[in-house]
């Protein structure tokens, strides 16, 4: 039997993971010249993410009722999954498997991430219980090897550009870490009080993501510039004996993360499918995975014609609106009918 | 009918699941490169290992580009390339004096590319240092790449990673310093470094600048300095470590080098319990003697507007006007050695 719940905790250790995955998967060729400024644009980030998570640490918001929201919800998902599977192959084929074959691996991950949203709302919450520690351990290992090759003659002075790769930075860093949504509808299923869980698991992530933004500009200098996964190149340069460099940990661990955040936003559209119509669920999960697999498959390959920067802006746009306002709007319109 | 489809799932991806597809000895596990220049064409000399023999091997293959020339590889051992094992890349006289930068970039592009790969640069070809033999046997990479610790136990050589190269290329000053690795009757020497400004051959330095320059930059470990005087007779000093602060008083007419050194006594001739008399005197030699040192190189490099230094990076920082000509720049040098240890002087 499927057991959908899962404690305040997990969805803690759900928010974390979904919130660290993209990091690994930002390019330089995007983050504007500058990995000072990206320092300031995370921590900013951090700021915006607990502003638009409001709507978490309210009670009964509700966002699946309504068909046309869910309908909406769910196109949403359908374009955070496509959009963050191309940035994982991406990774994987300028990096780790430059020989492999880029829709193929897309597809597979797409079907792991299915399989875990499958196996139900608990399923995921257990697997980021396991995949947590393997994650903290991981990142803690190359943060601390990272230390022995710090240079503190490569800091570089931020804003030195002006503030226009900051905001830029900012925008981006936001639109790839974009979670909260997943995060109110799973909030649903979980139980316990989540609002200070979530902010010590948020406090963390920022914690460590600064680490490795700060290591990236003082281990590799004017370097991480011409690289097009700086935190990746990061672990690639430090060793830990008897291992000659970390970036397989760094890869393992980022796509552990990977899966758990594409496996929740399948769920999230699995949820939002079977509210929409009971009677056809099956179908419209199916219709929904089909379309999210031609999505992928059309970013993979028309990425430079669409547009890297219009998805960048479409995802920080949408994570705005269907983190902050919308559920705030219904939740305000449940409590006008609970007063009737 | 759910069940089955749950277990279709995980049984199609036993089918990725079958290894790695080319055994280690189908592999060109590539140890070292070195490049040479030769009239628009790039000759790359290859050290790979010959994992079956536990021997390696010398490769030769020409191109338009890196990338080209390693590609034809191929065709000489129908293995595939894998360059994450290398450990150094060296540079021949011709494709410094054209501008490493034509190489470079393969480097840096690269995704297979180890950014700890050490750099050197040698007098003659490339070819010659990989080609080297020592009893019959060609001198084994891993000996090539351990020359960078010289530059801690010597304090006479530099050393330069790939990343450090390209970072400090991009870094306000422009300048990376490159060891010139030579082969001297079979055996691997390292004789003085050359000074690149955006990755083109600027001036040499002699093994004393190197050490000049490691001090003036604080990252001396070990160096030995010599005086001789009537009082205390030949005293050779180990230099231990140098703490230098630089300040910035009167932009641009005066940027002060505060250097303090430690030394040991480590030889004193002729042996004369009087010696400890002269200390005063060997610790004021000393410093002269850096500094003078210190004032020649730093002359010889900012009059070539070359900043060794990096003192456009303080600058930077400082948020000062960096407008200025590297050679318009006016040091103040002040040294101080603190002898530590005198040895057995005192019981001779």
């Amino acid at each position: 039997m499927i057991n959908n719940k899962i404690s305040s905790s997990q969805l803690a250790v759900l928010s974390f993971l979904m919130f660290m995955a993209p990091l690994a998967f930002i390019r330089s060729d995007d983050l504007n010249n500058n990995i000072t400024d990206s320092v300031f644009s995370f921590i900013t980030v951090v700021l915006i993410t607990l502003l638009l998570s409001i709507p978490l640490f309210m009670k009964n918001v509700i966002i699946v009722e309504n068909k046309f929201i869910s309908l909406l919800y769910s196109l949403y998902f359908v374009f955070i999954i496509a959009t963050d599977i191309t940035a994982v192959t991406k990774m994987l084929t300028n990096t780790v498997i430059p020989d492999g074959n880029g829709i193929f691996m897309a597809l597979s991950t797409l079907l792991i991430a299915i399989y875990g949203a499958v196996k139900g709302t608990e399923a995921v919450g257990r697997g980021a219980d396991i995949i947590f520690p393997f994650f903290l351990l991981g990142a803690f290992f190359i943060i601390l090897s990272a230390l022995q090759i710090i240079r503190p003659e490569e800091y570089v002075i931020p804003f030195e550009n002006g503030y226009e790769d900051y905001f830029d930075n900012t925008v981006l860093i936001l639109s790839a870490v974009s979670f909260i949504p997943m995060t109110i509808i799973l909030k649903e299923n979980s139980n316990g009080k989540f609002t200070i869980k979530y902010i010590i698991f948020i406090t963390a992530a920022l914690i460590i993501g600064l680490i490795f933004l700060l290591e990236t500009q003082f281990c590799l200098g004017y370097y991480a510039l011409t690289q097009q996964y700086p935190i990746y190149t990061l672990s690639a340069v430090t060793k830990a004996e008897p291992l000659k460099r970390l970036d397989l940990i760094f890869t393992v661990i980022f796509l552990m993360a990977s899966v758990i955040r594409m496996s929740v936003s399948v769920l999230c559209l699995f949820k939002l499918a079977g509210k929409y119509s009971k009677r056809h669920t099956g179908a419209l999960r199916i219709a929904s995975l089909f379309f999210t697999a031609a999505l992928t498959v059309l970013f993979l390959c028309f990425e430079e014609t669409i547009g890297f920067q219009l998805t960048v802006y479409l995802r920080a746009a949408m994570l705005f609106i269907f983190s902050l306002p919308i559920p705030l709007i219904i939740k305000l319109i449940n409590k006008g009918r609970a007063a009737k | 009918m759910k069940k089955a489809l749950f277990l279709l799932i995980p049984l199609l991806f036993l089918f990725t699941l079958t290894g790695c597809d080319s055994e280690i000895h189908d592999r060109m596990l590539i140890r070292g490169i070195g490049i040479d220049y030769e009239k628009g064409i790039f000759v790359v000399n290859v050290r790979v290992e010959d994992v079956l023999n536990k021997s390696e091997i010398n490769m030769k293959t020409k191109g338009e580009t890196v990338y080209d020339a390693l590609t034809n590889l191929s065709q000489q051992s129908g293995s595939r390339q894998m360059y994450a094992d290398s450990y150094f890349i060296i540079f021949g006289k011709s494709m410094a004096e054209e501008g490493i930068e034509k190489a470079m970039d393969f480097f840096v592009r690269y995704f297979k590319a180890l950014p700890t790969e050490q750099i050197f640069i040698t007098e003659g070809k490339a070819e010659e240092v990989l080609s080297a033999e020592n009893d019959g046997k060609l001198i084994p990479a891993s000996v090539i790449k351990d020359l960078k610790n010289s530059e801690k136990n010597s304090g006479r050589a530099v050393s330069v990673s790939l990343l450090e190269l390209l970072s400090g290329t991009m870094s306000p000053s422009k300048v990376t310093v490159i060891p010139i690795l030579n082969i001297d009757e079979n055996k691997l020497n390292l004789n003085g470094a050359v000074v690149f400004k955006n990755l083109k051959p600027l001036f040499y330095l002699d093994d004393k600048e190197i050490e000049s320059l490691l001090i003036a930059k604080g990252e001396i470990n070990t160096a030995s300095l010599v005086c001789d005087n009537d009082i205390y007779g030949k005293v050779s000093l180990e230099l231990n470590k140098s703490n230098v602060k630089t300040e910035i008083d009167k932009y641009p007419d005066e940027i002060t080098l505060d250097i303090e050194i430690t030394a040991f006594i480590t030889s004193v001739s002729p042996i004369s319990p009087e010696r400890i008399v002269g200390i005063e005197k060997i610790r004021k030699d000393a410093s002269e003697k850096i500094k003078e040192n210190i004032t020649k190189l730093i002359s010889k490099c900012y009059q070539n507007e070359c900043d060794v230094l990096g003192i456009k990076y303080k600058l930077y920082r400082a948020k000062l006007e960096e407008n200025i000509s590297e050679n318009e720049y006016n040091f103040n040098i002040k040294v101080k050695t603190n002898i530590e240890k005198t040895g057995q002087e005192e019981n001779p």
